[in-house]
Protein backbone atom coordinates (compact mmCIF):
# COMPACT_ATOMS: atom_id res chain seq x y z
CA UNK A 1 0.00 0.00 0.00
CA UNK A 2 1.43 3.28 -1.05
CA UNK A 3 2.25 5.78 1.82
CA UNK A 4 -0.24 8.04 0.01
CA UNK A 5 -3.25 6.14 -0.17
CA UNK A 6 -2.87 4.45 3.70
CA UNK A 7 -3.00 7.97 5.01
CA UNK A 8 -5.29 9.47 3.48
CA UNK A 9 -8.82 10.21 5.83
CA UNK A 10 -10.66 7.34 5.79
CA UNK A 11 -13.23 7.79 8.25
CA UNK A 12 -16.82 8.02 7.38
CA UNK A 13 -15.77 6.44 4.05
CA UNK A 14 -17.09 2.97 4.11
CA UNK A 15 -20.49 3.18 3.47
CA UNK A 16 -22.75 5.38 1.57
CA UNK A 17 -24.94 6.94 4.52
CA UNK A 18 -21.73 7.66 6.47
CA UNK A 19 -19.76 9.50 3.06
CA UNK A 20 -23.70 11.16 2.40
CA UNK A 21 -22.81 12.60 6.20
CA UNK A 22 -19.34 13.41 5.87
CA UNK A 23 -20.05 15.52 2.85
CA UNK A 24 -22.28 17.61 5.25
CA UNK A 25 -20.38 17.34 8.03
CA UNK A 26 -19.24 21.78 7.89
CA UNK A 27 -22.74 22.33 7.07
CA UNK A 28 -24.24 20.42 9.56
CA UNK A 29 -21.65 22.47 12.53
CA UNK A 30 -22.96 25.50 10.78
CA UNK A 31 -26.27 24.45 11.59
CA UNK A 32 -25.60 23.31 15.07
CA UNK A 33 -24.57 26.57 16.01
CA UNK A 34 -27.23 28.41 14.05
CA UNK A 35 -30.13 26.76 15.75
CA UNK A 36 -28.06 27.00 19.17
CA UNK A 37 -27.42 30.82 18.54
CA UNK A 38 -31.53 30.98 17.48
CA UNK A 39 -32.43 29.58 21.28
CA UNK A 40 -30.41 31.58 22.86
CA UNK A 41 -31.97 34.81 21.26
CA UNK A 42 -34.95 33.47 21.61
CA UNK A 43 -34.51 32.53 25.48
CA UNK A 44 -32.42 35.79 26.28
CA UNK A 45 -35.33 38.02 25.09
CA UNK A 46 -37.53 36.15 27.62
CA UNK A 47 -36.77 38.66 30.58
CA UNK A 48 -37.89 41.38 28.74
CA UNK A 49 -41.18 39.82 27.26
CA UNK A 50 -41.98 39.04 30.93
CA UNK A 51 -41.87 42.48 32.61
CA UNK A 52 -43.86 43.86 30.02
CA UNK A 53 -46.36 41.51 29.34
CA UNK A 54 -49.14 43.95 29.84
CA UNK A 55 -48.68 45.64 26.65
CA UNK A 56 -47.71 42.65 24.54
CA UNK A 57 -51.06 40.82 25.69
CA UNK A 58 -53.00 44.21 24.59
CA UNK A 59 -51.12 44.24 21.60
CA UNK A 60 -52.02 40.81 20.50
CA UNK A 61 -55.87 41.12 21.25
CA UNK A 62 -55.63 44.02 19.20
CA UNK A 63 -54.45 41.96 15.86
CA UNK A 64 -56.69 40.54 13.74
CA UNK A 65 -57.36 37.20 15.22
CA UNK A 66 -56.20 35.21 11.34
CA UNK A 67 -52.87 36.97 11.84
CA UNK A 68 -52.25 35.47 15.18
CA UNK A 69 -53.09 31.96 13.86
CA UNK A 70 -50.82 32.41 10.71
CA UNK A 71 -47.76 33.08 13.21
CA UNK A 72 -48.97 30.68 15.94
CA UNK A 73 -49.27 33.40 18.66
CA UNK A 74 -51.61 33.30 20.53
CA UNK A 75 -50.50 33.58 24.09
CA UNK A 76 -46.91 35.13 24.59
CA UNK A 77 -46.77 35.32 28.29
CA UNK A 78 -46.42 32.24 29.87
CA UNK A 79 -43.19 30.59 29.28
CA UNK A 80 -44.42 27.03 26.59
CA UNK A 81 -46.74 30.43 24.73
CA UNK A 82 -43.92 32.19 24.50
CA UNK A 83 -41.76 28.99 23.31
CA UNK A 84 -44.19 28.14 20.97
CA UNK A 85 -44.75 31.65 19.61
CA UNK A 86 -41.18 32.49 18.76
CA UNK A 87 -40.05 29.09 18.17
CA UNK A 88 -42.13 26.44 17.46
CA UNK A 89 -44.69 27.45 15.10
CA UNK A 90 -42.79 29.59 12.47
CA UNK A 91 -38.95 29.64 12.87
CA UNK A 92 -38.15 25.99 14.08
CA UNK A 93 -39.89 24.76 11.39
CA UNK A 94 -38.76 26.37 8.52
CA UNK A 95 -35.30 26.35 9.64
CA UNK A 96 -35.38 22.43 10.16
CA UNK A 97 -37.62 21.76 6.66
CA UNK A 98 -34.71 23.86 5.06
CA UNK A 99 -32.24 21.11 6.12
CA UNK A 100 -34.42 18.33 5.92
CA UNK A 101 -35.71 19.52 2.19
CA UNK A 102 -32.23 20.10 1.30
CA UNK A 103 -30.87 16.83 1.91
CA UNK A 104 -33.85 15.31 0.87
CA UNK A 105 -33.60 16.41 -2.93
CA UNK A 106 -29.99 16.12 -2.60
CA UNK A 107 -30.01 12.58 -1.65
CA UNK A 108 -30.77 11.02 -5.07
CA UNK A 109 -31.53 13.34 -7.54
CA UNK A 110 -28.47 15.71 -6.60
CA UNK A 111 -26.11 13.25 -7.08
CA UNK A 112 -28.21 12.05 -10.40
CA UNK A 113 -27.96 15.33 -11.51
CA UNK A 114 -24.08 15.71 -10.85
CA UNK A 115 -23.23 12.29 -12.21
CA UNK A 116 -21.97 10.80 -9.26
CA UNK A 117 -24.66 8.11 -9.04
CA UNK A 118 -23.76 5.86 -12.05
CA UNK A 119 -20.50 4.87 -10.85
CA UNK A 120 -21.79 4.13 -7.20
CA UNK A 121 -24.77 2.46 -8.56
CA UNK A 122 -22.23 -0.24 -10.72
CA UNK A 123 -20.91 -0.86 -7.93
CA UNK A 124 -22.37 -3.90 -6.21
CA UNK A 125 -25.09 -2.51 -4.08
CA UNK A 126 -28.86 -2.78 -5.04
CA UNK A 127 -30.79 0.80 -5.60
CA UNK A 128 -33.31 0.37 -2.69
CA UNK A 129 -30.09 0.11 -0.68
CA UNK A 130 -29.05 3.32 -1.78
CA UNK A 131 -32.28 5.08 -1.46
CA UNK A 132 -32.33 3.40 2.23
CA UNK A 133 -28.43 4.71 3.30
CA UNK A 134 -29.58 8.30 1.74
CA UNK A 135 -32.70 8.27 3.67
CA UNK A 136 -30.67 7.18 7.15
CA UNK A 137 -28.10 10.10 6.59
CA UNK A 138 -30.80 12.55 6.00
CA UNK A 139 -32.87 11.02 9.44
CA UNK A 140 -29.12 11.61 11.34
CA UNK A 141 -29.00 15.04 9.80
CA UNK A 142 -32.27 16.08 11.32
CA UNK A 143 -31.97 14.44 14.45
CA UNK A 144 -28.40 15.90 15.38
CA UNK A 145 -29.89 19.29 15.26
CA UNK A 146 -33.18 18.68 16.64
CA UNK A 147 -30.79 17.45 19.34
CA UNK A 148 -28.57 20.22 19.42
CA UNK A 149 -31.86 22.37 19.48
CA UNK A 150 -33.34 20.87 22.62
CA UNK A 151 -30.26 20.64 24.51
CA UNK A 152 -29.83 24.71 23.79
CA UNK A 153 -33.43 24.91 25.34
CA UNK A 154 -33.00 22.73 28.51
CA UNK A 155 -29.43 24.06 28.78
CA UNK A 156 -29.98 27.87 28.45
CA UNK A 157 -33.71 28.64 29.42
CA UNK A 158 -33.30 28.43 33.29
CA UNK A 159 -30.75 30.70 32.98
CA UNK A 160 -33.13 33.44 31.52
CA UNK A 161 -35.82 32.21 33.85
CA UNK A 162 -37.68 30.48 31.04
CA UNK A 163 -38.68 27.73 32.12
CA UNK A 164 -40.26 24.52 30.93
CA UNK A 165 -40.15 20.95 31.85
CA UNK A 166 -37.52 18.79 29.62
CA UNK A 167 -39.77 16.39 28.47
CA UNK A 168 -42.38 18.82 27.16
CA UNK A 169 -39.64 20.35 25.16
CA UNK A 170 -38.83 16.60 24.03
CA UNK A 171 -42.02 16.14 23.03
CA UNK A 172 -42.12 19.38 20.90
CA UNK A 173 -38.84 18.40 19.40
CA UNK A 174 -39.78 15.26 18.65
CA UNK A 175 -42.65 16.42 16.63
CA UNK A 176 -40.40 19.22 15.06
CA UNK A 177 -38.08 15.74 14.26
CA UNK A 178 -40.87 14.03 12.64
CA UNK A 179 -42.34 16.98 10.71
CA UNK A 180 -39.25 17.79 9.16
CA UNK A 181 -38.22 14.11 8.14
CA UNK A 182 -42.22 13.91 6.35
CA UNK A 183 -41.08 16.60 4.57
CA UNK A 184 -37.97 15.63 3.57
CA UNK A 185 -38.45 12.18 2.49
CA UNK A 186 -41.14 13.63 0.56
CA UNK A 187 -38.51 15.55 -1.25
CA UNK A 188 -36.65 12.30 -1.24
CA UNK A 189 -39.70 10.46 -3.03
CA UNK A 190 -39.44 13.50 -5.32
CA UNK A 191 -36.59 13.48 -6.67
CA UNK A 192 -36.17 9.80 -6.62
CA UNK A 193 -38.95 9.32 -9.06
CA UNK A 194 -38.09 12.01 -11.15
CA UNK A 195 -34.13 12.95 -10.96
CA UNK A 196 -34.83 16.77 -10.84
CA UNK A 197 -33.68 18.31 -7.41
CA UNK A 198 -35.23 21.71 -8.55
CA UNK A 199 -38.74 19.69 -8.61
CA UNK A 200 -37.73 17.90 -5.50
CA UNK A 201 -37.33 21.05 -3.34
CA UNK A 202 -39.75 22.91 -5.12
CA UNK A 203 -43.01 21.14 -4.88
CA UNK A 204 -42.11 19.56 -1.38
CA UNK A 205 -42.00 23.46 -0.43
CA UNK A 206 -44.75 24.21 -2.03
CA UNK A 207 -46.62 21.49 -0.13
CA UNK A 208 -45.07 22.73 3.38
CA UNK A 209 -46.27 26.04 2.28
CA UNK A 210 -49.54 24.99 1.43
CA UNK A 211 -50.38 23.00 4.52
CA UNK A 212 -49.32 25.17 6.79
CA UNK A 213 -51.53 27.70 5.22
CA UNK A 214 -54.17 25.18 5.91
CA UNK A 215 -53.48 24.65 9.05
CA UNK A 216 -53.23 28.24 9.98
CA UNK A 217 -56.39 29.55 8.61
CA UNK A 218 -58.35 26.40 8.82
CA UNK A 219 -59.44 27.48 12.34
CA UNK A 220 -61.11 30.86 11.50
CA UNK A 221 -62.28 29.52 7.98
CA UNK A 222 -65.66 27.60 8.56
CA UNK A 223 -65.21 25.96 5.19
CA UNK A 224 -61.16 25.12 5.76
CA UNK A 225 -61.92 23.77 9.38
CA UNK A 226 -62.51 19.92 8.16
CA UNK A 227 -59.67 19.89 5.87
CA UNK A 228 -56.58 20.85 8.87
CA UNK A 229 -56.70 17.01 8.82
CA UNK A 230 -54.64 17.20 5.96
CA UNK A 231 -52.14 18.86 7.16
CA UNK A 232 -48.85 17.58 8.62
CA UNK A 233 -49.09 21.17 10.69
CA UNK A 234 -51.66 20.07 12.29
CA UNK A 235 -50.23 16.88 14.21
CA UNK A 236 -47.16 18.58 14.32
CA UNK A 237 -48.33 21.23 17.31
CA UNK A 238 -52.14 21.40 17.30
CA UNK A 239 -52.32 19.17 20.10
CA UNK A 240 -50.06 21.56 22.51
CA UNK A 241 -46.67 19.22 22.88
CA UNK A 242 -45.09 22.30 24.78
CA UNK A 243 -47.84 21.42 27.62
CA UNK A 244 -49.82 18.41 26.71
CA UNK A 245 -46.22 16.48 26.36
CA UNK A 246 -46.25 13.41 23.21
CA UNK A 247 -49.38 12.61 21.71
CA UNK A 248 -48.80 8.93 20.26
CA UNK A 249 -51.48 9.35 17.41
CA UNK A 250 -49.82 12.72 16.34
CA UNK A 251 -46.46 10.71 16.23
CA UNK A 252 -47.91 7.72 14.20
CA UNK A 253 -49.76 10.26 11.73
CA UNK A 254 -46.14 12.19 11.24
CA UNK A 255 -44.48 8.54 10.69
CA UNK A 256 -46.82 6.88 8.53
CA UNK A 257 -45.99 9.91 5.91
CA UNK A 258 -42.90 9.24 6.28
CA UNK A 259 -42.88 5.92 5.93
CA UNK A 260 -45.57 6.54 2.80
CA UNK A 261 -43.00 8.15 1.12
CA UNK A 262 -39.85 6.57 1.56
CA UNK A 263 -41.91 3.65 0.19
CA UNK A 264 -42.91 5.64 -3.04
CA UNK A 265 -39.25 6.62 -3.58
CA UNK A 266 -37.86 3.08 -3.20
CA UNK A 267 -40.92 2.33 -5.72
CA UNK A 268 -40.09 4.42 -8.63
CA UNK A 269 -36.52 5.08 -7.82
CA UNK A 270 -36.34 1.22 -8.60
CA UNK A 271 -38.31 1.45 -11.93
CA UNK A 272 -36.85 4.31 -13.37
CA UNK A 273 -34.01 5.01 -16.39
CA UNK A 274 -31.11 7.27 -15.13
CA UNK A 275 -30.49 10.30 -16.08
CA UNK A 276 -27.08 10.30 -18.16
CA UNK B 1 -16.95 -20.74 -23.86
CA UNK B 2 -20.02 -18.27 -23.43
CA UNK B 3 -19.99 -14.60 -24.63
CA UNK B 4 -19.99 -12.57 -22.30
CA UNK B 5 -22.25 -9.77 -23.98
CA UNK B 6 -24.96 -10.91 -26.11
CA UNK B 7 -26.97 -8.27 -27.57
CA UNK B 8 -29.96 -9.25 -29.27
CA UNK B 9 -32.33 -6.95 -30.95
CA UNK B 10 -31.54 -4.40 -28.18
CA UNK B 11 -33.86 -1.54 -28.85
CA UNK B 12 -33.47 1.90 -26.83
CA UNK B 13 -35.94 4.80 -27.80
CA UNK B 14 -36.20 7.99 -25.95
CA UNK B 15 -39.38 9.57 -27.67
CA UNK B 16 -38.05 11.97 -30.56
CA UNK B 17 -34.65 11.72 -29.18
CA UNK B 18 -32.57 8.79 -30.72
CA UNK B 19 -31.32 5.85 -28.56
CA UNK B 20 -30.40 2.43 -30.39
CA UNK B 21 -32.29 0.28 -32.76
CA UNK B 22 -31.81 -3.36 -33.16
CA UNK B 23 -28.20 -4.28 -31.87
CA UNK B 24 -27.14 -7.75 -32.42
CA UNK B 25 -23.85 -8.61 -30.95
CA UNK B 26 -21.51 -10.73 -28.76
CA UNK B 27 -18.90 -10.19 -27.14
CA UNK B 28 -16.28 -13.29 -26.93
CA UNK B 29 -14.44 -13.89 -23.79
CA UNK B 30 -10.81 -12.73 -23.11
CA UNK B 31 -11.43 -10.52 -26.22
CA UNK B 32 -10.70 -6.76 -26.18
CA UNK B 33 -14.24 -5.94 -28.10
CA UNK B 34 -13.91 -2.87 -29.71
CA UNK B 35 -17.35 -0.35 -29.67
CA UNK B 36 -16.94 2.42 -32.52
CA UNK B 37 -18.98 5.36 -33.74
CA UNK B 38 -19.15 8.86 -34.00
CA UNK B 39 -20.24 11.07 -30.72
CA UNK B 40 -24.10 10.62 -30.33
CA UNK B 41 -24.29 7.09 -31.83
CA UNK B 42 -25.56 5.48 -29.22
CA UNK B 43 -22.55 4.26 -27.57
CA UNK B 44 -23.06 5.26 -24.01
CA UNK B 45 -26.66 4.25 -24.22
CA UNK B 46 -25.86 0.47 -25.08
CA UNK B 47 -23.66 0.89 -22.36
CA UNK B 48 -25.99 2.05 -19.76
CA UNK B 49 -28.33 -0.86 -20.49
CA UNK B 50 -25.65 -3.26 -19.93
CA UNK B 51 -25.00 -2.02 -16.66
CA UNK B 52 -28.78 -2.02 -15.65
CA UNK B 53 -28.88 2.28 -15.46
CA UNK B 54 -31.25 2.64 -18.10
CA UNK B 55 -33.72 -0.48 -18.90
CA UNK B 56 -34.19 -1.17 -23.18
CA UNK B 57 -37.60 -0.74 -24.69
CA UNK B 58 -37.03 -3.79 -26.37
CA UNK B 59 -34.68 -6.91 -27.41
CA UNK B 60 -32.44 -7.75 -24.68
CA UNK B 61 -28.76 -7.86 -23.18
CA UNK B 62 -27.46 -10.14 -21.19
CA UNK B 63 -24.02 -10.19 -19.29
CA UNK B 64 -22.54 -13.31 -18.10
CA UNK B 65 -25.43 -14.85 -19.44
CA UNK B 66 -27.35 -12.71 -16.06
CA UNK B 67 -30.39 -10.22 -16.88
CA UNK B 68 -29.05 -6.80 -15.95
CA UNK B 69 -32.62 -5.58 -14.51
CA UNK B 70 -32.45 -8.98 -12.12
CA UNK B 71 -29.07 -9.87 -11.20
CA UNK B 72 -27.49 -6.10 -11.49
CA UNK B 73 -25.88 -6.63 -8.33
CA UNK B 74 -24.23 -10.03 -9.46
CA UNK B 75 -23.16 -8.56 -12.80
CA UNK B 76 -21.78 -5.14 -11.06
CA UNK B 77 -19.54 -7.33 -8.88
CA UNK B 78 -17.67 -8.66 -11.72
CA UNK B 79 -17.34 -5.57 -13.99
CA UNK B 80 -15.50 -2.39 -14.12
CA UNK B 81 -16.59 0.46 -15.32
CA UNK B 82 -15.72 3.70 -17.15
CA UNK B 83 -18.65 6.15 -17.37
CA UNK B 84 -18.07 8.54 -20.64
CA UNK B 85 -18.86 11.37 -18.60
CA UNK B 86 -16.70 10.72 -15.67
CA UNK B 87 -18.59 12.39 -12.38
CA UNK B 88 -16.63 11.63 -9.09
CA UNK B 89 -17.22 13.13 -5.38
CA UNK B 90 -15.86 16.73 -5.87
CA UNK B 91 -15.71 16.99 -1.37
CA UNK B 92 -13.10 13.80 -1.81
CA UNK B 93 -9.41 13.52 -2.24
CA UNK B 94 -8.20 10.78 -5.51
CA UNK B 95 -7.26 8.54 -2.53
CA UNK B 96 -10.57 8.99 -0.51
CA UNK B 97 -12.73 8.13 -3.43
CA UNK B 98 -11.04 5.20 -4.51
CA UNK B 99 -11.02 3.85 -0.84
CA UNK B 100 -14.82 4.70 -0.84
CA UNK B 101 -16.00 2.71 -4.07
CA UNK B 102 -13.25 -0.59 -2.33
CA UNK B 103 -15.32 -0.64 0.64
CA UNK B 104 -18.63 -0.36 -1.14
CA UNK B 105 -16.95 -3.02 -3.59
CA UNK B 106 -15.20 -5.10 -1.32
CA UNK B 107 -12.39 -7.24 -2.19
CA UNK B 108 -9.95 -5.14 -3.44
CA UNK B 109 -6.64 -5.89 -3.47
CA UNK B 110 -5.10 -2.32 -1.93
CA UNK B 111 -1.72 -3.47 -3.31
CA UNK B 112 -3.11 -3.69 -6.88
CA UNK B 113 -5.06 -0.61 -5.98
CA UNK B 114 -1.96 1.40 -4.82
CA UNK B 115 0.36 0.11 -7.88
CA UNK B 116 -2.12 1.40 -10.14
CA UNK B 117 -1.72 4.65 -8.69
CA UNK B 118 1.75 4.67 -9.13
CA UNK B 119 1.36 3.52 -12.91
CA UNK B 120 -0.84 6.39 -13.57
CA UNK B 121 1.05 8.91 -11.46
CA UNK B 122 -1.58 10.01 -9.88
CA UNK B 123 -1.41 11.84 -6.51
CA UNK B 124 -4.33 10.50 -4.04
CA UNK B 125 -3.69 12.98 -1.59
CA UNK B 126 -5.29 16.22 -3.72
CA UNK B 127 -9.29 16.98 -3.79
CA UNK B 128 -10.79 16.05 -6.94
CA UNK B 129 -12.65 19.36 -7.26
CA UNK B 130 -9.03 20.66 -8.01
CA UNK B 131 -7.97 17.63 -10.64
CA UNK B 132 -7.27 18.16 -14.36
CA UNK B 133 -9.91 16.38 -16.73
CA UNK B 134 -7.15 14.19 -16.84
CA UNK B 135 -6.37 13.26 -13.18
CA UNK B 136 -9.81 12.79 -12.80
CA UNK B 137 -9.87 10.20 -15.42
CA UNK B 138 -7.00 8.89 -13.78
CA UNK B 139 -9.09 8.12 -10.89
CA UNK B 140 -11.73 6.80 -12.79
CA UNK B 141 -9.49 4.22 -14.66
CA UNK B 142 -7.60 3.41 -11.18
CA UNK B 143 -11.69 2.27 -9.74
CA UNK B 144 -12.44 0.84 -12.72
CA UNK B 145 -9.51 -1.47 -12.84
CA UNK B 146 -8.64 -2.21 -8.80
CA UNK B 147 -10.64 -5.17 -8.24
CA UNK B 148 -9.56 -7.32 -11.30
CA UNK B 149 -13.31 -7.42 -12.94
CA UNK B 150 -13.44 -10.22 -15.43
CA UNK B 151 -15.24 -7.80 -17.62
CA UNK B 152 -14.31 -3.79 -18.19
CA UNK B 153 -16.64 -1.53 -19.70
CA UNK B 154 -15.26 1.45 -21.10
CA UNK B 155 -16.44 4.36 -22.69
CA UNK B 156 -14.34 6.51 -24.18
CA UNK B 157 -11.54 5.96 -21.96
CA UNK B 158 -8.07 7.68 -22.94
CA UNK B 159 -10.39 10.86 -23.16
CA UNK B 160 -8.05 13.59 -21.65
CA UNK B 161 -5.20 11.43 -21.22
CA UNK B 162 -1.53 12.49 -22.19
CA UNK B 163 0.15 9.94 -24.33
CA UNK B 164 2.37 9.14 -22.08
CA UNK B 165 -0.60 7.87 -19.66
CA UNK B 166 -2.57 6.93 -22.68
CA UNK B 167 0.52 4.16 -23.35
CA UNK B 168 0.05 3.54 -19.63
CA UNK B 169 -3.17 3.13 -20.31
CA UNK B 170 -2.52 0.28 -23.75
CA UNK B 171 0.12 -1.56 -21.37
CA UNK B 172 -2.52 -2.00 -18.93
CA UNK B 173 -5.17 -3.55 -21.38
CA UNK B 174 -2.60 -5.93 -22.85
CA UNK B 175 -1.81 -6.91 -19.28
CA UNK B 176 -6.25 -7.79 -18.87
CA UNK B 177 -6.32 -9.63 -22.14
CA UNK B 178 -3.23 -11.52 -21.31
CA UNK B 179 -4.69 -12.39 -17.88
CA UNK B 180 -7.92 -13.50 -20.07
CA UNK B 181 -9.67 -10.37 -19.14
CA UNK B 182 -12.67 -9.23 -21.35
CA UNK B 183 -13.15 -5.42 -22.31
CA UNK B 184 -15.80 -3.81 -23.80
CA UNK B 185 -13.77 -0.44 -25.15
CA UNK B 186 -16.03 2.22 -26.63
CA UNK B 187 -14.37 5.47 -28.34
CA UNK B 188 -14.17 7.25 -31.20
CA UNK B 189 -10.75 7.30 -31.42
CA UNK B 190 -9.81 5.00 -34.66
CA UNK B 191 -6.60 3.95 -34.48
CA UNK B 192 -7.50 3.31 -30.49
CA UNK B 193 -9.65 0.55 -31.30
CA UNK B 194 -7.15 -0.64 -34.27
CA UNK B 195 -4.25 -0.70 -31.81
CA UNK B 196 -6.14 -2.29 -28.86
CA UNK B 197 -9.05 -4.54 -30.00
CA UNK B 198 -9.42 -7.70 -31.78
CA UNK B 199 -13.00 -7.31 -32.84
CA UNK B 200 -15.14 -4.19 -33.37
CA UNK B 201 -18.93 -3.08 -33.89
CA UNK B 202 -19.00 0.06 -35.59
CA UNK B 203 -22.24 1.80 -34.82
CA UNK B 204 -24.07 4.97 -36.46
CA UNK B 205 -27.39 6.84 -35.86
CA UNK B 206 -28.10 4.12 -33.44
CA UNK B 207 -27.54 0.80 -36.16
CA UNK B 208 -24.83 -1.12 -36.42
CA UNK B 209 -23.34 -0.89 -39.32
CA UNK B 210 -20.54 -3.95 -39.17
CA UNK B 211 -19.34 -6.18 -36.58
CA UNK B 212 -16.07 -8.07 -37.75
CA UNK B 213 -12.90 -8.71 -36.85
CA UNK B 214 -10.28 -6.14 -36.63
CA UNK B 215 -8.38 -8.35 -39.26
CA UNK B 216 -10.99 -9.03 -41.51
CA UNK B 217 -12.16 -5.71 -41.51
CA UNK B 218 -8.93 -4.69 -42.42
CA UNK B 219 -8.42 -7.09 -45.16
CA UNK B 220 -11.44 -6.50 -46.68
CA UNK B 221 -10.43 -3.02 -46.99
CA UNK B 222 -8.65 -1.27 -49.96
CA UNK B 223 -5.25 -0.36 -50.02
CA UNK B 224 -3.07 1.90 -51.67
CA UNK B 225 -0.12 0.67 -53.82
CA UNK B 226 2.24 2.85 -55.48
CA UNK B 227 4.62 1.60 -58.21
CA UNK B 228 7.56 3.08 -60.09
CA UNK B 229 8.91 1.44 -63.28
CA UNK B 230 11.81 1.81 -65.50
CA UNK B 231 9.59 3.14 -68.36
CA UNK B 232 6.35 4.30 -69.68
CA UNK B 233 3.93 1.70 -68.87
CA UNK B 234 0.64 1.32 -71.06
CA UNK B 235 -2.31 3.30 -69.23
CA UNK B 236 -4.48 0.13 -69.24
CA UNK B 237 -1.99 -2.34 -67.70
CA UNK B 238 -4.19 -2.78 -64.80
CA UNK B 239 -7.57 -2.54 -66.71
CA UNK B 240 -8.15 -6.17 -66.40
CA UNK B 241 -7.46 -6.71 -62.78
CA UNK B 242 -10.36 -7.42 -60.99
CA UNK B 243 -9.35 -6.23 -57.23
CA UNK B 244 -7.89 -2.89 -58.84
CA UNK B 245 -11.29 -0.49 -58.15
CA UNK B 246 -9.23 2.89 -59.33
CA UNK B 247 -5.39 3.20 -61.11
CA UNK B 248 -4.23 6.73 -61.80
CA UNK B 249 -1.31 6.03 -64.30
CA UNK B 250 1.02 8.62 -65.29
CA UNK B 251 4.13 8.13 -67.76
CA UNK B 252 6.06 5.41 -65.32
CA UNK B 253 4.32 6.04 -62.29
CA UNK B 254 0.93 3.83 -60.98
CA UNK B 255 -1.13 4.43 -58.04
CA UNK B 256 -4.04 2.07 -57.60
CA UNK B 257 -6.86 1.49 -55.27
CA UNK B 258 -6.76 -2.34 -54.50
CA UNK B 259 -9.47 -4.53 -52.69
CA UNK B 260 -8.10 -8.12 -51.41
CA UNK B 261 -5.55 -9.86 -53.34
CA UNK B 262 -2.32 -7.98 -54.42
CA UNK B 263 -1.80 -11.58 -56.71
CA UNK B 264 -3.37 -10.00 -60.06
CA UNK B 265 -1.01 -6.41 -59.56
CA UNK B 266 1.82 -8.28 -59.15
CA UNK B 267 1.34 -10.58 -62.14
CA UNK B 268 0.47 -7.30 -64.48
CA UNK B 269 2.99 -5.25 -63.31
CA UNK B 270 5.57 -8.20 -63.87
CA UNK B 271 5.64 -7.51 -67.60
CA UNK B 272 7.51 -4.37 -67.02
CA UNK B 273 10.35 -3.45 -64.98
CA UNK B 274 9.76 -2.35 -61.92
CA UNK B 275 11.90 -0.15 -59.46
CA UNK B 276 9.80 0.10 -56.87
CA UNK B 277 6.70 -0.82 -54.94
CA UNK B 278 4.96 0.72 -51.95
CA UNK B 279 1.37 -0.25 -49.81
CA UNK B 280 0.28 1.38 -47.43
CA UNK B 281 -2.65 -0.32 -45.54
CA UNK B 282 -5.58 0.93 -44.89
CA UNK B 283 -6.39 2.71 -41.80
CA UNK B 284 -9.27 2.27 -39.61
CA UNK B 285 -10.30 5.46 -40.18
CA UNK B 286 -10.67 4.92 -43.73
CA UNK B 287 -12.64 1.89 -43.05
CA UNK B 288 -14.82 3.78 -41.49
CA UNK B 289 -15.29 6.37 -43.59
CA UNK B 290 -16.02 3.74 -46.09
CA UNK B 291 -18.48 2.68 -44.26
CA UNK B 292 -20.26 5.65 -43.39
CA UNK B 293 -19.54 6.81 -47.22
CA UNK B 294 -21.70 4.15 -48.55
CA UNK B 295 -24.65 5.87 -47.16
CA UNK B 296 -24.17 9.76 -47.33
CA UNK B 297 -20.59 9.99 -49.20
CA UNK B 298 -18.44 10.65 -45.79
CA UNK B 299 -19.79 12.62 -42.54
Amino acid sequence: MSVELALSDRRGLSTVWSRTLRDQRRALVWWAVGLLATVLVTVALWPTIQANAKQFTQFLENLPASLRDLFGVNDFVTPAGYLQARLFSFLGPILLLVLAVGAGARAIAGEEESGTLDLLLTTPIRRRDVVVQKFVAMLIAVATIVAVTWVSLVALGPRFDLTVPADDLAAACLNLFLLALAFGTIALAIGSATGSKGLATGASSGVALLTYLLKSFAPSVDWLEPFRVLSPFYYYIDHDPLRQGVNASDVVVLAAVTVVALVVALVTFERRDLAA
Amino acid sequence: MTDVIVAKRLTKSYGRKRGVIDLDFAVPPGRVFGYLGPNGAGKTTTIRTMLDLIRPTSGRVTVFGLDPRRESVDIHRRIGYLPGELALYDRLTGGEYLAHIAALRGRVDPQYAAELVDRFDLDPTVKIRSLSHGNKQKVGLVQAFMHRPELLVLDEPTLGLDPLMQQAFHRLIAEVRAEGGTVFLSSHVLPEVERLCDRVAIIRTGRMVAVEDVVTLKGRATREIELRFASQIPADTFARVDAVDEAIITDAHARLRVRGSLDGVIKAAARYEVLDVSAREATLQEIFLAYYGEEDGGR
